[in-house]
């Protein structure tokens, strides 16, 4: 079998030329395939981060009315939703693959929150336990974070982001300065980011509305203080801290599931869901994928031509070297060796074609990443199956031409000039 | 003495021809045997036959006590891998292999070959041994061929004028060296010709007409190869 390959790389050697020639339509076919696959799954990489944020491993369980979030600020406090128990965040907590479970409540800040005369439009308002910082991976940038006292004795202090910080404050030192939050003076006592900044890529302007993230600044006040805004403790909303983004959609089900469990109401379509990112990220996934198929149905037909430019080039090598045949022949080769020496070629050719395709799909890949800014990413099980299937094509075609080889007559095959 | 090779009422026909019309003989061993005959008289016919090459339209072809007409396709490649050596008119080596690859060709890694020094050195070809077939001489290049016929070490060895496309000089050599590697080796040599003086040679001349044997004579005094007069 090695004495086999080995004679077939002297051959294809030989024929430095032709050889290239024939592989060129493997060597297209599978770059194109290996092009496309990485493309396809960089641009998929990149909904899922640009969706969920690299390492940010939360999500939020919301209640809905329909396909969007109930808004108090409109309805009302929902009959039949109960404020949830330090209790049931304890069962959120338990759940597996859970880290983290925080509970908040949270309203829009439109004509609510003012310094001086600047009101934070478009932002929100949340009111939060006493894990929400952490849950959520905040950091304090500047100031500090609530204490166990501020929940305690109902303290009217408030956390900023740095979106909320600079429209409310323009460059103004914000710590220590009251804010008017629904008329009630509150202190701000700090402000705090993401632990880790994500910005989403952004190239068009779907993307723009399937990821930008609701970033017009936000507030935050200990959850015990939210009567004195509010007049009512509410019903929250949860966010759970997975330990891995993958268990987002199983983690964020079951949370649900036991939150569900405890409301009573009349409309069905009210009830506790996640923000399943992941299913989102697929959905969008999904929009791209015909025209992939059909890119990969074109680079499949460059495939079957390069595998009938293989036979072409393996009937004419039998032809050629029908001589050599007869002799090997004459002096006792099987036919089943001839016919595995010409279908080793074959494979060799096109396998060969094959590992070259893969190196040039992958730059071009690159190529084309850097050229319109997406990302890519190499699929090591494509370019294995990519290699395995151009061998694949030189056996089926090249049985063929070994078939003619390994049944020619010796003798006759030996007159041959 | 039993024979090495037997060939018992075999016919050849190729359509309405009839090429070999009925020959039966036997071929003992260590013998240099000469089939004589003009221009389509049916010597390469007979030989192919002989050798495995062609199957006969009837008749049995028997080596030792196989009978070789009756074996299976892949029985009868592994025969010819064991136990023949062919020579053709033109050479027949693969041009892209040195002349040691071309001798090496045939042999498995079962066989026990002959010594390769001693048998190159006997041809005369052990300084050629790197060299392609293009770049040696006829008489060369069929010294490698029988090299790779020989090297087997295999009993019996078929050559099909052998010497058809050389001059004279080069034409005694072949004849002389077959008949040293005969008795050096102890193979038996079947050769076909038109060339009355090689037969001359032989320890056994079967003349052959339109497809039947018209003679076959032991040769009481063989003349050496070098004693051969070319016209
Ligand atoms: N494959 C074949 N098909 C048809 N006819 C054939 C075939 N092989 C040989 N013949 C015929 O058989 C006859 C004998 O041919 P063969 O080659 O055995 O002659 P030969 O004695 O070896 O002649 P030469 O001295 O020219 O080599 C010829 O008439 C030839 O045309
Ligand atoms: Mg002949």
């Amino acid at each position: 079998m090695l004495e086999n390959i080995r004679l077939s790389l002297q051959g294809l050697w030989s024929h430095k030329m032709r050889s290239f020639l024939t592989m060129l339509g493997i060597i297209i076919g599978i770059a194109a395939i290996i092009a496309i696959v990485s493309t396809i799954k960089g641009t998929n990489e990149q909904i899922k981060e640009n969706l969920i944020g690299a390492g940010d491993n939360t999500v939020n369980i919301q209640f809905y009315q329909g396909d969007y979030p109930y808004e108090i600020d409109y309805n009302g406090i929902p009959d039949g939703v109960p404020v949830i128990s330090e209790e049931t965040r304890q069962q959120l907590l338990d759940l597996k693959h859970v880290e983290g479970a925080s509970l908040y409540t949270s309203r829009e800040a439109y004509n609510v929150v003012y310094y001086k005369n600047t009101g934070l439009s478009g932002g929100r308002i949340y009111g939060v336990d006493r894990n929400y910082l952490d849950t959520c991976n905040y950091i304090i940038k500047k100031g500090r974070g609530f204490t166990e006292s501020d929940y305690k004795k109902f303290r009217k202090v408030a956390l900023l982001d740095e979106s909320s910080a600079e429209t409310l404050f323009q460059g103004e030192e914000p710590i220590g300065k009251t804010l008017e939050i629904q008329r009630e003076p509150f202190i701000v006592i700090g402000v705090i980011a993401k632990s880790s900044q994500f910005e989403p890529v952004i190239n068009t302007i779907e993307e723009y509305y399937d990821y930008s993230q609701n970033n017009n600044g936000a507030l935050y006040v200990p959850d015990t203080t939210w009567p004195i805004l509010y007049s009512y403790d509410e019903p929250q909303s949860a966010v759970l801290k997975l330990d891995s983004v993958d268990n987002m959609t199983v983690a964020g089900r079951s949370a649900a599931e036991i939150l569900n469990s405890k409301i009573n109401v009349q409309d069905d379509t009210m009830k506790y869901k996640a923000d399943d990112l992941l299913k989102k990220a697929e959905d969008i996934q999904k929009l791209g994928q015909s025209t992939n198929m059909m890119l990969i149905w074109i680079a499949g037909i460059s495939l079957l031509v390069g595998g009938i430019g293989v036979m072409n080039i393996m009937l004419v090598s039998v032809t050629e070297r029908t001589q050599e045949i007869g002799l090997k022949k004459a002096i006792g080769a099987r036919k089943g060796k001839v016919l595995g020496q010409f279908l080793t070629e074959a494979a060799v050719l096109t396998s060969l074609g094959g590992l070259v395709g893969v190196i040039v799909g992958i730059v071009l890949a690159e190529v084309i990443s850097r050229v319109t800014g997406t990302l890519m990413a190499i699929s090591v099980p494509a370019a294995v199956l990519a290699v395995v299937f151009s061998m694949f094509i030189g056996i089926l075609f090249g049985l063929l031409p070994s078939y003619k080889a390994a049944n020619l007559n010796p003798i006759e095959a030996l007159r041959h000039e | 003495m039993i024979p090495i090779l037997s060939a018992e009422k075999i016919t050849k026909d190729y359509g309405k021809e009839k090429v070999i019309k009925g020959i039966t003989l036997a071929i003992y061993q260590e013998t240099f045997t000469v089939i004589l005959g003009p221009s389509g008289s049916g010597k390469s016919t007979l030989l192919n036959i002989l050798s495995g090459m062609v199957k006969p339209t009837t008749g049995t072809v028997k080596y030792e006590d196989k009978i070789i007409t009756a074996l299976s396709q892949t029985e009868l490649a592994d025969w010819k891998r064991n136990n023949i050596g062919y020579v053709f008119q033109n050479y027949m080596l693969l041009s892209n292999l040195t002349a040691e690859e071309n001798i090496k060709v045939g042999i498995s890694s079962k066989m026990t070959p002959l010594a390769f020094d001693r048998l190159t050195h006997i041809l005369e070809i052990d300084g050629l041994l790197d060299k392609f077939p293009a770049q040696l001489s006829g008489g060369q290049q069929q010294r490698v061929a029988i090299a790779r016929a020989v090297i087997k070490g295999t009993h019996l060895i078929f050559c099909d004028e052998a010497t058809g496309a050389l001059d004279e000089e080069n034409s005694k050599k072949v004849v002389e060296l077959l008949h040293s590697l005969k008795n050096t080796f102890g193979v038996t040599i079947l050769f076909t010709t038109h060339n009355e003086q090689i037969a001359h040679t032989a320890n056994r001349i079967i003349t052959m007409k339109d497809g039947m044997i018209i003679s076959d004579e032991e040769n009481e005094s063989p003349i050496s190869a070098n004693d051969m007069i070319w016209r």
